[in-house]
């Protein structure tokens, strides 16, 4: 059970964030009104990415302290608790019918997000204030911004999943704010649109799921249902209806993870969001939001782990979303529409971990992805920004000479996403391929789908790599001259690097003979799911051997492919054009995501169209309309019409209530 | 009569509790007094605010009191923290309305004082339909309530529009009328009482309910207060009447008048028998497609936002076929319903008040197409708006996000689980044309016939009115527990 609530200042964490996001957005408001006197008036808004600065390091010097704090408990007790924001009561106060308290906790699995969040956050701030600079927005973005990292933060931190939802449904509504930023444009603001309602679908999976949650453990506290989940809804004390309830409450919680985490089927929002500006695609479609889906399986991991057959459809949907993503972006042009669908291939390896039970090996990928895939997406931005918002990698090439630091960065970027050996990105990855590996079944083809996506992986990394920094130079010379970006940018860009190199420190694999200092770390966290898991079918841990293959075997993979996708690619982007040519059909399904958008369209979108139509039209005009017409002259030969009304669908309202009421006492009777 | 009944029936705690009724009735007729005397329009509308503030205190002072005067006058009114509640909602919804109708006519303000008596006076049959424990209390309330506003419907006599809602809502009101008098009739000739408290009583309410009869009187009752809270097949009526209406008055009609007859609907659940719990889910379910898809083909905002009344009602309905499956006095439906409500008041109050305001500036104003820029030139009021349709739409940290959530879970604890389903898949396509709303204001040009950008100053009344709605969604949303604590 939870430790005492003697830790108020961990509401500080999200609070600053949000008193940032409130000076910002009233330093928008002063300017806008400062540019009605003066259209040309910048006001304030230079201060806003101060201020939002300020916020996120202040909010990073509170997670450290409780890193710090956490770190000085025993294993075993590391919780720390906050006071209760007693939000919702309904009844007798001594026994509520329904009650939430707010409650923020830090746990080692809360602490390594919160740790993620504002320390990759604080660098995307910092980069923020020279990418958006000029913008007319500069002190709104900052505001919604920081709003996001607030509802971030209050997702990982509450131990409510009410509080969860709160913040799954901040992030969305910041996601969407951002994606349409710049909205004058036109499709960011449909891109907004598509991944507002697409993320709701999921969101409405998530309510059912907590729905039933709530009435099986009658709480909403996820630490308590995970603590109960250990003693009295213990596999071997629960009839068959509840596990099925458990399964059940599982499966609609992940399809809200499959909302927000861009999984199959709900995976076509994220591409979309590219419209967004890259330090939004960075830290909210890379680095955080995108992740939530993952941390909210590893802190319910018991009720996961409690029921196979959904931990097999995760790991499911997560080798396809990798292998759909993963060979999409082989064939992308734009250099932000590849990192977006490796992005969806990355996450798809995520969940691959989470359904074999490898909770910890998913965190690592998700805090070494946070790093490497920032780092890609800030580069770009970089790229995009000195070639004057140029996306098109065809028409890039040889830049390598003009921007020396991103060109570096990138390539560190670069080397982890593709799991060169001993970078970050390869350690993480082979951890999941491993633990799927070991368990067996059908799991042995989704490991061979993984390795199949790690070389894709390696494949379009390279492409991208060479495409962009080598090869002739392609743009036009007489407008574009491709500049390095100030130091506010390249230095964040730095810091991610240093980070995506060593960052495999955190997980050596155990043939390294060191710690796996996250697997420790998140130990306690992940215990309750590992143990039901080694209940249900024991394993046997790989043997060094074996280990030794994989990592070997996962090291020439990516080596290869590399090398393959630099080589196709340093001269130019004619073998784009060459399969273009040669396969016209395979380039038009890769490069449309396997066709699943427009198959949306077709199944999805259209009959929706058609339905809508058929509403408007036939239902409303004929259907029901014809109904009201019709009732209202059958009702005319039955009674008065009252004269000079305006409209003759008065006496057909009268019948149909009549009617209505005729059937329900009808229908009572017979009931 | 003698004197040891008149003694029982007019006891303290019978005036006790029709203290916020007299204080509404005595402000109604000061104000129509008033208005044969050459008094200027600001002591007039100091004494209708006098009368809602008096009325509102009384309530309040009911909530926090340590004893209610409960039951009174024979058992036929009932006085106790939920009908103060009901009170408090009920002064918060007419408030609204007769500040947002400030500066809202043209040529009809000079009858504005008569306006005034009708709106106090439909405050006062609010009120006791929410008390009543009998049908003929009920059915005075319902009256008093539905006459004056079939007259404000009708307020702005020199437009056709608003003739014709008018009379279509006083004729299809008189019908409704007719049913619930039937369907009492109905009860009284199996039971012999009038009083709802012999339905408290299972044994006797098994035995009544056994007779045919009194299951038609049952559902006729029913049939009645569908009307009023516009739950299918009885919602026809809705789109034409709040169009035609003038704005205010249809925000008083979506929520006081819906509020007022949720509140004797939890009432009378008692004698609906559980049997009829799915079926009302039924109807609650295909209230809520009908209201959402009849939104989502909407142009007219003030006309999506009828339809999206009529869904919101379905979301309350569900709630209650939640409570009729179970037992009725535990579950929380009653809370569920009563916070709904209040949260639906707030933002559907407000949201109405905001397009009063925006219609003094052009009839096309209420259209999407009139929408499109209003971030740019009424940023503060283009906001107030889009909170109301968040909060509508269900996005935390608004009341209506709160009130969704507790109905669903009333639902899901009687195990209604398909249900419960449906409807929140139902509140996701309602997203779809709230967000409309929002993406018109903030993100789009205004278009070429869409209305300059007005200099008229918003009046102070509706100022307040609109933060005041702003004020109470977010609380309701964020700190709620002031609310709940006193239902």
């Amino acid at each position: 059970m939870l430790p005492p609530p003697s830790h108020a200042w961990l509401w500080w964490i999200p609070l600053l964030p949000l008193i940032g996001s409130a000076l910002c957005g009233a330093l928008h408001l002063a300017t806008l009104s400062a540019r009605k006197r003066d259209p040309q008036a910048k006001g304030l808004a230079g201060l806003a990415p101060l201020i939002a600065c300020a916020a996120m390091a202040g909010a990073l010097a509170l997670a450290v302290k409780g890193f710090l704090d956490l770190r000085a408990l025993d294993a075993a007790a590391r919780v720390l608790n906050s006071p209760a924001w007693e939000w919702i009561t309904v009844g007798d106060p001594r026994q509520p019918w329904f009650d939430v308290d707010l409650r923020l906790v830090l746990d080692p699995l809360s602490s390594t997000l919160g740790l993620v969040i504002t320390g990759v956050g604080l660098l995307i701030h910092i980069y923020a204030s020279g990418y958006m600079k000029g913008d007319a927005g500069y002190a709104k973005f900052f505001a919604y911004l920081n709003l996001f990292v607030f509802a971030m933060l209050m997702l990982v931190l509450s131990s409510s999943l009410l509080g969860v939802f709160v913040g799954w449904e901040g992030v969305g509504l910041c996601s969407y704010l951002l994606i349409g930023f710049w909205y004058e444009k036109g499709w960011p603001a449909e891109a907004a649109q598509k991944a507002f309602i697409t993320n709701r679908v999921g969101d409405a999976c998530f309510l059912i799921g907590s729905f039933l949650l709530l009435r099986l453990f009658g709480t909403l506290d996820m630490h308590e249902i995970v603590a109960r989940m250990g003693s009295d809804f213990r596999l071997d004390a629960i009839d068959e209806n509840v596990k099925l309830n458990i399964a059940l409450a599982a499966l609609f919680l992940f399809g809200g993870c499959c909302g927000k985490s861009a999984q199959m089927p709900l995976f076509t929002w994220l591409p979309d969001a590219m419209a967004g500006p890259t330090p939004v695609s960075a830290l909210i479609h890379a680095a955080t939001m995108v992740t939530s889906g993952i941390y909210l399986v590893v802190r319910l991991n018991p009720l996961f782990a409690s029921s196979p057959a959904v931990m097999t459809l995760i790991s499911g949907v997560g080798v396809a979303t990798a292998l759909i993503g993963g060979s999409t972006a082989l064939v992308q042009r734009d250099i932000k529409k590849v990192l977006a669908y490796s992005t969806v291939s990355q996450l798809g390896y995520m969940f691959l971990g989470l359904g074999t039970g490898a909770f910890g090996a998913a965190v690592f990928h998700l805090v070494t992805h946070a790093f490497f895939k920032a780092l890609l997406f800030l580069g770009a931005g970089s790229v995009i920004h000195g070639m004057h918002e140029e996306q098109d990698m065809h028409k890039m090439g040889g830049l390598r000479k003009h921007m020396p630091q991103t060109f570096a960065t990138f390539l560190a970027g670069a080397a982890a996403l593709s799991g060169l050996p001993l970078m970050s990105g390869f350690f993480s990855k082979d951890e999941i391929l491993a633990h799927t590996f070991n368990s067996g079944g059908v799991y042995y083809a989704f490991w061979i789908v993984g390795v199949l996506t790690a070389a894709m992986t390696a494949y379009y990394t390279w492409r991208m790599v060479a495409l962009t920094f080598f090869g002739p130079e392609r743009f036009d010379h007489h407008h574009v001259h491709p500049h390095e970006s100030p130091a506010v940018m390249t230095v964040p860009l730095m810091v991610l690097a240093v980070l995506s190199v060593l960052g495999g420190v955190l997980g050596l694999p155990p043939v390294f003979h060191a710690a796996h200092a996250l697997n420790d770390w998140l130990a306690p966290v992940v215990a309750p799911g590992v143990a039901i898991l080694n209940q249900l079918h024991p394993h046997e841990h790989l043997s060094h051997a074996t280990e030794w293959v994989l990592l070997g075997l996962g090291a020439a993979v990516a080596l290869a492919f590399a090398h393959t996708g630099f080589r196709t690619y340093a001269a130019g982007p004619e073998p784009d054009l060459a399969i273009g040519r040669g396969a016209p059909g395979v380039a038009a399904f890769l490069g449309d995501a396997w066709s699943i958008d427009s198959a949306y369209s077709r199944v999805v979108i259209l009959p929706l169209r058609v339905f809508a139509f058929v509403v408007r039209f036939i239902v409303d005009q004929v259907v029901i309309d014809g109904l009201v017409n019709g009732a209202g002259s059958l009702a005319k030969n039955l009674a008065l019409r009252a004269r000079g009304m305006a409209s003759g669908q008065l006496d057909a309202y009268a019948l149909w209530m009549g009617g209505g009421a005729a059937v329900i006492s009808l229908w009572w009777m017979w009931s | 009569m003698n004197a040891s009944v008149l003694k029982t029936l007019f006891s303290d705690a019978a005036y006790a509790a029709l203290a916020p009724l007299f204080a509404l009735g005595i402000g109604a007729l000061a104000v129509l007094v008033a208005g044969l005397f050459p008094l200027g329009k600001v002591a007039r509308a100091v004494l209708v605010l006098l009368t809602l503030l008096a009325a509102a205190a009384l309530n309040v002072g009911m909530l926090l009191g340590d004893s209610v005067p409960g039951l009174v006058l024979d058992g036929t009114f009932v006085a106790d923290r939920t009908t103060a509640m009901w009170g408090v909602i009920f002064t918060i919804g007419v408030g609204l309305a007769w500040l947002f109708s400030r500066h809202y006519y043209d040529e009809d303000a000079s009858h504005q004082n008569e306006h005034d008596v009708l709106m106090l006076a439909s405050a006062l049959g609010m009120s006791l339909m929410a008390g009543a424990r009998d049908l003929i209390v009920f059915f005075i309330g319902l009256e008093l309530l539905s006459i004056p506003l079939y007259a404000l419907a009708a307020f702005r006599r020199n437009r056709a529009k608003s003739v014709e809602a008018g009379l279509k809502y006083f004729l299809l009101g008189a019908f409704a009328a007719g049913f619930f008098l039937y369907g009492s009739a109905l009860i009284y000739a199996v039971s012999g009482t009038l009083k709802l408290d012999v339905f408290a009583d299972p044994a006797s309410r098994a035995k009544i309910l056994e007779s045919p009869m009194a299951l038609v009187g049952v559902a006729m009752l029913t049939g009645s207060l569908f009307f009023k809270i516009s739950v299918f097949p009885f919602h026809l009526w809705v789109p034409d009447v709040y169009e035609g209406s003038p704005t205010p008055v249809t925000g008083l009609m979506a929520t006081g008048t819906k509020a007022a007859a949720f509140a004797f609907l939890l009432n009378a659940l008692l004698a609906l028998p559980s049997s009829t719990s799915t079926s009302l889910a039924i109807i609650a379910l295909i209230t809520m497609a009908l209201g959402n898809l009849g939104a989502l083909v909407q142009q007219d905002v003030k006309r999506m936002l009828a339809y999206s009344g009529i869904a919101h009602a379905g979301v309350v309905l569900l709630g209650i076929a939640g409570a009729v499956a179970g037992d009725p006095k535990q579950g929380g439906a009653v809370q569920a319903a009563l916070f709904y409500m209040a949260a639906y008041v707030a933002t559907a109050g407000g949201a109405f008040g905001v397009l009063a305001l925006l219609e003094r500036d052009g009839e096309r104003m209420t259209t999407l197409e009139g929408l499109k820029g209003l971030g740019q030139r009424r940023p503060y009021l283009a906001a107030a708006l889009t909170v109301f349709m968040l909060s509508l739409a269900g996005i935390p940290a608004t009341g209506g996000f709160l009130g969704k959530w507790m109905v669903f879970s009333v639902a899901v604890r009687a195990e209604m689980i398909p249900a419960a389903v449906v409807g929140v898949l139902l509140s996701v396509v309602a997203l779809g044309y709230y967000l409309r709303v929002i993406i018109a204001m903030w993100m789009q040009e205004p278009g070429e016939d869409s209305p300059l950008a007005s200099t008229r100053a918003i009046a102070l009344p509706a100022t307040l009115a609109s933060a005041a709605c702003v004020a109470l969604v977010l609380v309701m949303g964020l700190a709620p527990r002031w609310f709940l604590d006193h239902m």
